[in-house]
């Protein structure tokens, strides 16, 4: 046994150092693609033809579904914010999933709430709904009082209330830009595929000038967490999520903001009750939906425009709940499509993201600690020459570099860039450092999400809400 | 354990070959050093334009601002036009984007006053020609910046790009084509149809509606061509609309 120890280290070893390489070579290739698909995006803008496009009468409207659960801090004024968007037709669908805390009695209080006899128009079974409520001061928004049944259920039930063909599911806790609806429809519209989804960029609010429920302001946080989010959420969306929309492969659209088609949606039975990571899930489900009937001509888009505002954890516990879901979501997700791996009918979503995804981002967290650790041990017994192993030490460093500041540059040219020198300078001097100690300890929570996978550990944890009213 | 390391070893140096050279991982570092370096130099000079190029627009603007009050207090229009005029090189695309931003709010006599004043001031003359330039963005421009001016001699320059241009340059020329509203270009808008995908021809119906009442007909000529395009949703929204607008075209 001793025999084949060493050599299957050195494997290891190789393996490792192939893994690197492919996964910055891919991530490298997928940026550039970004960056090509941002410029593009952006010059689009200038003749985009917005006003127009709102006032037609054929512009679908839109069910905006906030589920709440415990959000007194804020859900006031969050769909404050979302019944003064620059649309012409929407509704607001508030579901109240049992929260323990005063969020029903919040907006009771906010929105003159009277009870209705509104029936779910929908057939997607929830847990009961004990009443449905109007408001006395704006007609498009409908609160849903139910039984507590997890944020998959509360979105289902707002989906049986939804009166048209698209819905916009947004976190209780965000900040929608007045055009977010604008930016998601014009791609359903103007597109020459029919589009069943489109996201958009979720932005860091964290350390932002809120007033009246819209982020005024943009300024970066002083919290070295939030900053190493702030550049790991630019690279995220603006490099990956843009590049695999290119080929139609995006795999996931933020559970914070996501503007799906109504129709398939309620064919594949609404949002999956039980699971994690209940945005991926949804959009893969999509995306397997369409294929199996045999329908290629239809995309799930991404757009390169900040739609939304959310609060990032800003302390390590919090973070480390947030992540360790987000890689048991990944991995649950992953494990019930695995009919996709390599499956050519999936297009390059099958021949590409879902390999991608399970084996560098789904289990590739395993090999990436591992190498940390062997990697080390090879150079101390001198199977890696000091010089190869600072070499290679810079090739990594350089190659995360490159990675995170073609984020911060993708964020430079959408529009609300941090407007002061000095925040931008502290991005890229936190996207050198992050590669000191950040990435470990992601890759470290990750490690633990994926032992929450493996042994069925867990649940949806709690993100404490400061409240964005109070950002002033 | 010191046994163990030297197999280790061993077995190390005799599969040399599926480990990466030492110059390979120096000659990459070494790209990627300076393509971060790239970035972040290229990022300071895109900063530092937008920052310059921003600051000195919104200062231009500020000059040519007070020309709007000008219009919408009625003044006369040379008046209007000597306020516009560009005082500096390089001050024309100031003047027209604070023209075409007022215009896409404005109606009436002050949207007439501003498209008179665009027309002498030579600025639809320069959109024309920039509908025959070689960059997308120009072109692009051009015909959004015609659309809004409502420039009728724009039609033909615009049809020509319908024919020539991709998917998404010639939405821009059938949403400056509406915009202009001549009803005569209706026809190519249903031709349009027969290149465009399924699934833009909602958009496409919706653009022809801005024709008004004189869009009906030939509304109902798409519908008929290419029925399976449209969901039943969109169908009904077009037949409510054009029904209104046949109405109101039969009101006195």
């Amino acid at each position: 046994m001793n025999e084949y120890a060493p050599a299957l280290l050195y494997m290891t070893d190789v393996v490792m150092v192939y893994y690197f390489l492919i996964l910055n070579g891919v991530y490298l290739i997928i940026s550039l693609l970004a960056f090509q698909a941002v410029y593009r995006h952006l010059l689009r803008r200038n003749y985009g033809g917005y006003a127009q496009l709102i006032r037609s009468p054929l512009t679908p409207p839109i069910s905006v579904i906030v589920p709440a659960y415990n959000e007194e801090v804020g859900i006031a004024l969050t769909v404050s914010n979302l019944l003064h968007l620059d649309y012409m037709r929407y509704e607001v669908i508030v579901v109240n999933d049992g929260s323990q805390d005063r969020t029903f009695a919040e907006l009771e209080h906010a929105f003159q709430l009277y009870p209705t006899e509104v029936e779910d128009v929908g057939s997607l079974p929830t847990r009961l709904v004990r009443q449905a409520y109007k408001s006395r001061t704006h007609h498009n928004l409908t609160v849903v009082d139910k039984e507590n049944g997890g944020k998959s259920d509360a979105l289902n039930a707002g989906l049986n209330f939804s009166l048209h063909p698209y819905f916009c599911s947004i976190d209780a806790d965000v900040i929608l830009e007045p055009d977010a609806l604008q930016s998601v429809i014009q791609p359903i519209m103007e597109s020459d595929r029919r589009v069943i989804a489109v996201g958009g960029i979720i932005r860091v609010a964290n350390g932002c000038r809120v007033e009246k429920g819209r982020v005024v302001e943009v300024v970066m946080s002083l919290n070295p967490l939030v900053a190493f989010q702030v550049i790991e959420y630019f690279r995220a969306f603006l490099c990956g999520r843009t590049g695999f929309s290119r080929f139609n492969a995006l795999m996931i659209i933020s559970g914070a903001f996501g503007t799906f088609e109504k129709d398939p949606v309620i064919a594949i039975g609404g949002y999956r009750p039980g699971t994690v990571g209940e945005d991926m899930d949804l959009v893969t489900r999509l995306h397997s939906h369409m294929r199996l009937q045999g329908d290629t001509d239809y995309a799930i888009q991404f757009i390169p425009d900040p739609v939304c505002w959310t609060e990032v954890p800003s302390n390590i516990t919090v973070l480390s709940r947030q992540r360790r879901r987000w890689q048991k979501g990944c991995l649950e997700v992953l494990g019930q499509h695995d009919e996709m791996f390599l499956n050519p009918r999936f297009g390059a979503l099958g021949m590409f993201a879902y390999p991608f995804l399970l084996l560098f981002e789904g289990w590739g967290v395993i090999i990436e600690l591992l190498g940390y650790v062997l990697f080390a041990w090879s150079w101390w017994v001198g199977a890696v020459s000091t010089d190869f192993a600072l070499a290679f030490f810079a090739a990594a460093f350089f190659c995360g570099m490159v990675l995170s500041l073609t984020g911060v540059l993708l964020g430079e040219m959408t529009p609300r860039p941090y407007p002061k020198y000095r925040q931008w300078l502290a991005l890229t001097l936190y996207a050198c450092l992050e590669n000191f100690g950040y990435r470990q300890l992601t890759s470290i929570l990750r490690i633990l999400g994926t032992w929450d996978y493996v042994f069925h550990i867990g649940s949806w944890g709690r993100m404490e809400r400061r409240g964005m009213a109070q950002r002033k | 354990m010191e046994k163990w390391n030297e197999q280790f070893l061993k077995l190390s140096l005799k599969a040399t070959e599926g480990r990466l050279s030492f110059n390979f991982v120096i000659a990459t570092s070494i790209v990627l050093f300076w393509i971060a370096f790239a970035l972040f130099v290229f990022t300071i000079l895109f900063r530092t334009y937008q920052y310059f190029q921003s600051r000195y627009r919104a200062g231009r603007r500020k000059l040519y601002d007070p020309a709007i009050e000008k219009v919408l207090m009625e003044e006369p229009l040379e008046d209007v036009i000597a306020a516009l005029r560009p005082r500096r090189w390089g001050d024309e695309s100031v003047v027209q984007e604070v023209m075409v931003d007022n215009m896409r709010h404005l109606k009436g006599p002050p949207f007439v006053t501003l498209c008179t004043a665009a027309h002498r001031l030579g600025l639809v003359e320069r959109n024309l020609a920039g509908l025959k330039s070689r960059a997308k963005l120009r072109r692009g421009t051009a015909m959004e910046v015609l659309g809004v001016m409502r420039a009728p001699q724009a039609v033909v320059g615009i049809l020509a790009i319908l024919d020539r241009e991709p998917m998404d340059m010639k939405l821009v020329a059938l949403r400056a084509l509406a915009a202009i509203g001549n009803p005569a270009t209706l026809p190519y808008f249903v031709k349009a149809a027969d290149r465009l995908s399924p699934a833009m021809l909602p958009r496409l119906a919706s653009l022809m509606l801005e024709f008004g009442p004189a869009s009906g007909p030939r509304i109902k000529e798409l519908i008929d061509r290419h029925r399976l395009a449209f969901p039943p949703r969109v169908m009904k929204e077009l037949l409510q609309e054009t029904a209104t607008d046949a109405l109101r075209e039969k009101k006195p």
